[in-house]
């Protein structure tokens, strides 16, 4: 018996015990190149061989890890995380290649087009979706990234991160690290050392992206880590919108995913920045599953410049990941829109940084929270005004829903002004369903799943209609599924 | 035995002080004194790396040698009575001990009792003994342990089960005729029976151009269905720093109204919990700061709703002027039994000084999920059209800004539906806001 069906059989009955409904939890078997467990120099030195980086870059990656060395592991969460060894993991696991650099997408493993075919990804380009441009990740490395002609016809680079060290090296040493630096927090400088791909996309002045750029990523590999690291810059009057998704498989064992994503945008740039975050939770006993301990954050360097974040936030045994924006350029706009789902034993830590720097800039912050089964769900931000963001605005409003009585919701707003002219409102609330609301589509003909299903909708629409409309219909769908059972 | 170099506070003559407090102290207050002080010494003082004290530094208190007052006698009779008023029960205690001659306690109505603490520590010792031992329990708030350890006397307070106490009762903590750096450990123990109905206001006043610490504890116990009013204000020597630890803890069914007031002291930090250990308690939470100059105000405030059927609201309203630096943090944590909980919560700032700054932190937790809490914060200015609006209607400007104000810190005070504390606010505050009769 194959280990794909042996895989497939554990889940079944995972599936028959648990009644998990997890669609993604499958396994690839497929051949892979993976570097010995342990992270030290030497691995570095290996990391960065592999993937033939110039000598800068390696540079930069040894003076990430021997500041890392340094670190300790942050411990001021909402939530309990089991230890992790950071010597049992590997960091770098690649699926063979038949050839060592696939120049197309028909030279790409066919195992690896099915698996993302399996996904609902269509890597290629026959089957396109329309309008949406995809970089797939593969545990360690970018597999395909499609649509890379059509694009560099306007001048707009979309490639995989060890694509764009060795052909556009000088943008990518004048960004890399410009928002998260190296030394930033425990998981950055992790990421900093070990990182593997990511996707890079810079868009040249006044272009505005005529497609959308997604990136899939997939851990499949046991035992190791996923650290990839994106970056997208936005020239002047540019815009572009970016989509994210991500899966893995079904294990017992918790994985760690630490990675970083950087935005740059210059004078009167837009960057829209969505995510659908479905990594596999954990089971009902909270065994296994993915940590998401990701840095995201983005600087409006230039005037008049904006950046949005939406997330969807439904997978992960926790996620804890704040995506920021620094306002610097006077007149910049930061945008948080979030919904974050709990149940199972899942915990959720994630919320914003908006920093107020450049004068009139402005910020919104609309955060939803729904914890249900045993899970913890946490809103943690911070809004700081500082002392030259004259006639800065902020406006903030997380609500959070709880389903049962086991699980909790949680908020921290942290507001700091330093400046007089700013105007910065917060509010939040906690509440249940009402069972009035409940009551009047009930007598309407509504079943008890599609009345809180539509309740739901409603409390997270504010966030949803931020999303780009496949994304949208996805996580509506997503959210439908992950609550099923839990009600009633 | 740590060297004295070693401890975390440095005390001209403590040895001498704390033998003193040993030989005046039953045995069980012995025994307890020295528990706090084992635990202030293991805790240190306070530091801006723990969370609670992320914004506010004591590094100036710990760094100094204090001094601890010998003197417990009145100077600025004449100023006090001016603030006080002869129809309430005035309880006066000068650097931290019962001053008789302000004091009216000799003929209390019936079912109150007020006496010293360390009077009621020796001829009632189960009843202080039983609410302050259930508070302590390994609190991690050092400051409230050396209180504990040091304070030399305070007042002790009970309302009978059932008694209904009309008059306002007016505590005065005064700090009067002291040396520079000294060091005041006010402490008050109020006890509300069970359906029994008080007002309380407790004012911390200071007489005195030298600069104090005053580090003052209250504990408070609201009996089944009593019914408390409870002010703190804080008037302080303005060289002041001022830090107190309220705790109050509501049985089955209580009302509860809580004020704070600071608008004096160079740094005032505010610790208040309150415990909801009875199904059904009522809490109305406020507070108002106005504050100038580099005064510093924290305000940190903890709802521990641990029964169903509770409801709660808060408000706090600042305003900040010149160089001002307000801090709030406000958490309501909602235990998994307490099913039902209504919660409320709004901290709203008027910044108009330039350099003023806010950190405002308002908090939940919640692990029931039949509840309805909300919190709210707001940081802002006085809106331009509104002075307009009365510019238009030949207002001066500066009036109009005064006028707005007085409306803003109107909508707080008037929440205080016992007339005699808003007057005596009002009293305090005239003197920051001369042009606007509040």
């Amino acid at each position: 018996m194959s280990d794909v069906k042996q895989q497939q059989e554990v889940q079944d009955s995972k599936l028959a015990a648990g009644g998990e409904d997890y669609r993604y939890g499958f396994v690839t078997d497929i051949e892979t190149d993976t570097i010995a467990k342990g992270l030290n120099e030497e691995i570095i030195h290996i990391i960065s061989k592999k993937k033939n980086e110039p000598q800068w870059m390696l540079d930069w990656r040894l003076k990430a890890y021997r500041h890392w060395q340094k670190m300790t592991e942050p411990q001021w969460p909402n939530f309990e995380f089991g230890p992790i060894d950071y010597q049992a993991l590997s960091y770098y696991s690649a699926p063979k290649q038949k050839k060592d650099n696939p120049k197309n997408l028909q030279e790409v493993d066919a195992e690896l087009i099915k698996t993302f075919e399996r996904l609902g990804i269509p890597i290629t380009e026959q089957k396109r979706l329309t309008g949406v441009a995809v970089d797939a990740v593969f545990d360690s490395i970018s597999v395909g990234t499609t649509h890379q002609a059509e694009l560099a016809k306007v001048g707009v680079i979309f490639c995989s991160m060890s694509e764009a060290i060795a052909h556009h090296p000088e943008l990518v040493q004048k960004y890399l690290g410009s928002v998260v630096p190296a030394a930033d927090n425990f998981f950055a400088a992790l990421n900093s050392a070990v990182f593997s791909d990511g996707s890079f996309c810079y868009i040249p002045k006044g272009v505005r992206c005529p497609l959308e750029l997604s990136t899939y990523f997939r851990i499949n590999a046991a035992d190791t880590g996923q650290f990839e690291r994106t970056l997208i810059v936005c020239e002047d009057d540019a815009y572009v919108s970016y989509l994210e998704g991500c899966t893995a498989p079904m294990r017992d064992t918790n994985q760690l995913h630490a990675a970083v994503v950087e935005l740059v945008t210059l004078n009167n740039a837009e960057i829209k920045y969505s995510t659908v975050q479905n990594w596999y939770s954990g089971d009902k006993e909270g065994k296994g599953g993915i940590y998401n301990f990701v840095t995201k954050r983005g600087k409006c360097l230039g005037v008049n410049s904006k950046i949005s974040w939406t997330q969807v936030e439904a997978g992960s045994a926790i996620t804890w990941k704040y995506p920021s924006v620094i306002m610097q350029g006077d007149n910049s706009i930061g945008k948080f829109y979030s919904v974050a789902l709990t149940n199972g034993r899942m915990a959720a830590d994630t919320g914003t940084k908006m920093i107020h720097i450049g004068k009139n800039t402005k910020s919104t912050i609309v955060s939803k929270g729904i914890s249900s089964d045993y899970s913890h769900n946490s809103y943690r931000g911070l809004v700081k005004v500082m002392p030259s963001a004259t006639g800065a605005r902020n406006f903030s409003q997380c609500d959070s829903m709880l389903v049962g009585n086991n699980c909790s919701a949680n908020t921290f707003p942290y507001i700091e002004v330093k400046n007089n002219t700013a105007v910065v409102e917060h509010e939040a609330s906690t509440s249940k369903i009402n069972a009035e609301q409940m009551f009047y589509l009930r007598s309407r003909g509504l079943d008890l799943e599609e009345s809180i299903s539509l309740i739901i909708n409603g409390f997270c629409k504010d966030v949803f209609k931020e999303l780009p409309l496949e994304f949208s219909v996805e996580a509506i769908k997503l959210l439908e599924m992950k609550l099923e059972g839990s009600v009633g | 035995m740590m060297t004295e170099e070693q401890l975390p506070i440095k005390v001209e003559g403590l040895e001498v002080y704390q033998t003193k407090l040993r030989n005046n102290s039953p045995q069980w207050l012995k025994a307890w004194r020295q528990k706090g002080w084992d635990k202030f010494v293991e805790l240190g003082f306070p530091m801006m790396k723990e969370e609670e004290w992320k914004y506010t530094s004591l590094a100036d208190l710990a760094a100094k040698p204090f001094l601890i007052p010998t003197h417990h006698t009145l100077t600025e009779e004449s100023q006090l009575k001016a603030y006080m008023d002869q129809a309430d029960i005035n309880v006066v205690l000068v650097n931290g001990v019962l001053w008789g001659e302000l004091s009216n306690i000799k003929h209390l109505p019936e079912g109150l009792t007020i006496k010293s603490f360390l009077d009621a520590a020796v001829h009632s010792p189960t009843e202080v003994n039983d609410t302050v031992s259930k508070l302590t329990a390994n609190d991690p708030r050092s400051l409230l342990h050396l209180n504990q350890a040091l304070f030399l006397d305070g007042v002790f307070v009970k309302v009978e089960n059932n008694a209904v106490i009309e008059p306002l009762v007016h505590i005065i903590h005064v700090t009067s005729h002291i040396e520079q750096d000294t060091a005041v450990f006010p402490r008050s123990l109020i006890h509300v029976g069970r359906g029994a109905k008080v007002s309380v206001l407790e004012s911390y006043i200071g007489f005195t151009p030298n600069s104090y610490w005053s580090n003052a504890v209250v504990d408070m116990r609201v009996g089944e269905n009593a019914f408390v009013q409870y002010c703190k204000a804080e008037g302080e020597a303005s060289h002041t720093t001022h830090t107190a630890t309220t705790r109050i803890w509501q049985e089955r069914a209580s009302q509860l109204e809580v004020f704070t007031f600071a608008h004096k002291a160079k740094l005032v930090r505010n610790n208040l919990t309150i415990l909801l250990k009875g199904e059904g308690a009522n809490t109305i939470m406020n507070g108002f700061y106005a504050i100038d100059g580099t005064q510093h105000v924290d305000n940190h405030t903890l709802l521990d709703i641990q029964q169903p059927n509770c409801t709660s609201y808060q408000l706090y309203k600042g305003i900040l002027n010149d160089a001002a630096h307000a801090v709030f943090n406000g958490k309501i944590y909602v235990h998994p039994l307490a099913q039902k909980t209504n919660g409320y919560q709004l901290n709203k700032h008027l910044v108009l000084g330039k350099d003023a700054r806010v950190d405002t932190k308002p908090e939940l937790e919640i692990f029931a999920d039949d509840v309805k809490c909300t919190h709210g914060a707001t940081i802002g200015q006085l809106s331009d059209e509104e002075i307009f609006y009365l510019q238009s209607r030949c207002i001066k400007k500066e009036l109009a800004s005064q006028l707005l104000a007085k409306g803003f810190i109107n909508d707080i005070l008037n929440t205080i539906t016992f007339d005699a504390i808003r007057l005596k606010l009002g009293k305090l505050l005239a003197k920051k806001f001369p042009e606007v009769k509040l």
